[in-house]
């Protein structure tokens, strides 16, 4: 909160000559262009100026880059350890998804990579698989048209209820036994913001 | 239609007029409001834009009302459209603001943001006109902490 009090300029309504003059954006407008970063770089802004380190830190500004981050990543664990990411989107309606080696912080005990982010808040349709899979995980991602995806023993796997038919999407870049899959957003949310903000509140 | 044309006039910071078709206008929702509660007199003043920022924002606004148009035409104007010196970004960023047009608004901001990745505190402080306030000592404790982040 104490991230908005301070230094919110008022935007300088150019004059004539002052066309290069670089315009001074507000606070809110300024959240509005950092919203749209990935966390690797706002944290490498937090060292432009006290004022971009209040706004980046402030639990407004992390909720709303939440909001906006989308939730459209999947993690993948292969070969125990091995973390990479993919698009969920690209999962269902490309013949091809890429993986990508995911870029966090090893050391230390500040985690960017939080695994239980409500994402599974509307669970609401009920379907049943008619046929038998024994080795079939629990629904990871349902999309618009009602397909959902699954991990079929070591396999993503797509499921179409409406036809009872299974597809598998393509994963290059990821060769290995699939351990573990999640949904993921990236985000700003740590355990040692939490603890900050509430004692600052 | 051609009999209903409504113009309005609009007025920017620096005294210039804009004679703009009415439906045009409206794409900015704080003009559309004005419209709409009747307080428009002859010139509606816009006392937070310039007018090199504004001729920008109703080139962008004909040619997205223009009718016909494809998408692949529009997609190639926004691209040619976002292509101008950061200044005049930040100035359409606070006259969409201002206009409350929200598709300016977003496309703008994503310009910004896809142009600042991967830049150096130093150059955002350059390109936002920042003065850096920390201390050397502070700016290494923040940039240890987020050492992961810099690498």
């Amino acid at each position: 909160m104490e991230a908005e009090a301070h230094h919110t300029q008022i935007p300088s309504t150019s004059s004539k000559d002052s066309f290069l003059a670089i315009p001074t954006l507000p606070q809110e407008l300024i959240t509005a262009i950092l919203v749209r970063l990935p966390v690797k770089y706002l944290l490498q802004f937090k060292c432009v100026s006290k004022n971009w380190f209040a706004l980046i830190s402030s639990p407004h500004f992390v909720k709303t880059h939440l909001s906006f981050s989308g939730k459209d990543r999947f993690l993948l664990e292969i070969d125990t350890y091995i973390l990479k990411h993919c698009s969920v989107s690209s999962l269902f309606y490309d013949s091809v998804t890429e993986a990508f080696n995911l870029v966090y912080p090893i050391k230390g005990n500040k985690g960017i990579v939080g695994m239980e982010y409500g994402v599974k808040e509307s669970w609401t349709k009920l379907y049943s698989i008619k046929c038998y899979l024994y080795e079939l995980s629990p629904p990871l991602y349902m999309s618009i048209e009602g397909e959902i995806l699954h991990v079929l023993e070591t396999n993503l796997t797509i499921y179409n209820p409406e036809d009872d038919s299974m597809r598998y999407p393509v994963v290059t870049n990821a060769f290995g036994i699939l351990e573990v899959t999640t949904l993921y957003i990236e985000s700003l949310v740590s355990r040692v913001l939490q603890n900050e903000s509430m004692t600052q509140h | 239609m051609s009999s209903s044309t409504k113009f309005l006039t609009l007025k920017t910071c620096d005294d210039k007029k804009f004679v703009l078709d009415e439906a045009i206008a409206v794409r900015s929702q704080t003009i559309k409001n004005m419209v709409e509660d009747d307080c428009v007199s002859n010139v509606i003043p816009l006392p937070n834009v310039n007018s090199k920022t504004m001729t920008k924002v109703i080139e962008y606004w004909k040619k997205h009302s223009e009718e016909g148009v494809s998408k692949d035409v529009l997609m190639d104007f926004d691209k040619a459209f976002v292509k101008v010196h950061h200044s005049i970004l930040h100035a359409l960023i606070l006259a969409a603001n201002f206009l409350n047009d929200k598709e300016i608004l977003d496309m703008m901001c994503q310009e910004v943001a896809d142009r600042i990745k991967g830049k150096t505190p130093e150059e955002i402080r350059k390109e936002f006109d920042i003065k850096n306030d920390f201390t050397p000592e502070e700016e290494e404790e923040i940039r240890k902490e987020n050492a992961w982040a810099f690498e």
